[in-house]
C-alpha cells in the first residue's frame, strides 16, 4: 500500500465513505453542471473530489450540510479543472485550428432541448439553476455552494432563468 | 416552471443513472493521486539556464587551471614572434646613417 493510499484509507471513515458513495449519482450530475456537460471532465474532477474529501486535504468540519460541503469542493476542483483546460486546449485549439467544445453527449429526447440550452449559459447561471430546480436547494444555500453572496446567486439565478426560457422558447 | 423543475430533475436522473461506479471512480482518483506531481515548468526551467550559466563559468576556468605550461608557452612564443614587415622599420641604410660625419667646430677648416 503506498503513502497517499494509505492516507486516504485512514483519513476516510467508513461512515464518511458512505455517505459519500449514497451521494454518488447526484455529485456526478452535479460535476456535469460544473462541467459544462463534458462528461470526461467531470469524470475526472470527481475523482479528484473524492480523493480531497476522503484524503482530508478538504476537510469536513461539519459546519454545514455534507452535500453543501462535497458540492463546494467539487465544484472548486472543476473551475480549477475548467480553466486548465481552456488554457492548455485553447492553446493546442489555436496551434491545430481545432474547436475546442466537447463531444456532444446523446441524451433523451425529453431532456435533451435543455442539455443543450444549459451549455449556452454562464457556467454561474447553469450552477445555480441546477442546485435550485434539480437539487431543491434555496438560492441562499446554492449560495453557500458556490462560495459567493446571496445577492450575486439571486443576480444569476433570476438572468439564468430568463436566458434559459428564451433558449427552450426558441427550441419549442 | 414546474415544467422546468420536472425536466431538470429527469435531466439529474439521466445523469446520476450515467455515472459510474463509485468504487471505480474513488479507485481512479487514488491512482491519479499516487502518480509522482508534475514537475513545474518554471522551475525545471530555471534549474536548466542554473546549469548551463554554472557551465559557462565553470569550463574556462578549468581549461586556464589545467594547461597553465601551455599558456607559459604560448605567451613566449608570442613575445619571440615577429611579423614579417618588421624588416621595413628598421632604416633602409643603416650604413649611410653611421657613417654621417658628426657636425663640431674641429671638422670645420675655419679661415684664419
Amino acid at each position: 500500500m503506498t503513502t497517499m493510499e494509505a492516507t486516504i484509507d485512514r483519513a476516510a471513515p467508513s461512515d464518511l465513505g458512505t455517505e459519500v458513495e449514497a451521494l454518488h449519482p447526484d455529485a456526478f450530475a452535479w460535476a456535469m453542471a460544473c462541467c459544462g456537460r463534458d462528461r470526461p471532465l467531470a469524470e475526472e474532477v470527481l475523482q479528484m473530489a473524492y480523493v480531497k474529501v476522503l484524503s482530508g486535504e478538504a476537510r469536513f468540519q461539519g459546519r454545514s450540510a455534507l452535500k453543501t460541503f462535497l458540492y463546494g469542493v467539487i465544484r472548486r476542483t472543476a473551475a480549477g479543472e475548467r480553466r486548465r483546460v481552456r488554457l492548455v486546449a485553447g492553446r493546442l485549439a489555436r496551434f491545430a485550428r481545432l474547436s475546442v467544445r466537447p463531444a456532444p453527449v446523446e441524451e433523451p429526447p425529453d431532456v435533451a432541448p435543455l442539455a443543450v440550452a444549459l451549455t449556452h449559459l454562464s457556467s454561474r447561471q447553469r450552477e445555480v439553476l441546477h442546485l435550485v430546480f434539480a437539487e431543491d436547494f434555496t438560492v441562499e444555500g446554492a449560495a453557500a455552494v458556490m462560495g459567493i453572496g446571496v445577492g450575486s446567486a439571486r443576480t444569476h439565478y433570476d438572468r439564468g432563468k430568463k436566458r434559459l426560457k428564451a433558449l427552450l422558447g426558441g427550441a419549442r | 416552471m414546474s415544467d422546468t423543475r420536472h425536466t431538470f430533475r429527469s435531466l439529474r436522473a439521466v445523469d446520476g443513472a450515467r455515472a459510474p461506479s463509485f468504487a471505480s471512480t474513488l479507485a481512479a482518483g487514488r491512482a491519479h493521486a499516487i502518480r509522482p506531481e508534475r514537475i513545474s515548468a518554471v522551475p525545471a526551467v530555471a534549474a536548466v539556464l542554473a546549469g548551463v550559466a554554472l557551465a559557462f563559468v565553470l569550463v574556462p576556468r578549468v581549461r586556464e587551471d589545467g594547461s597553465l605550461q601551455a599558456a607559459i608557452a604560448n605567451a613566449r612564443e608570442m613575445s619571440a614572434w615577429s611579423a614579417p614587415t618588421a624588416v621595413f622599420l628598421d632604416p633602409i641604410d643603416r650604413t649611410l646613417q653611421d657613417s654621417t660625419p658628426t657636425l663640431a667646430l674641429s671638422s670645420v677648416a675655419l679661415p684664419e
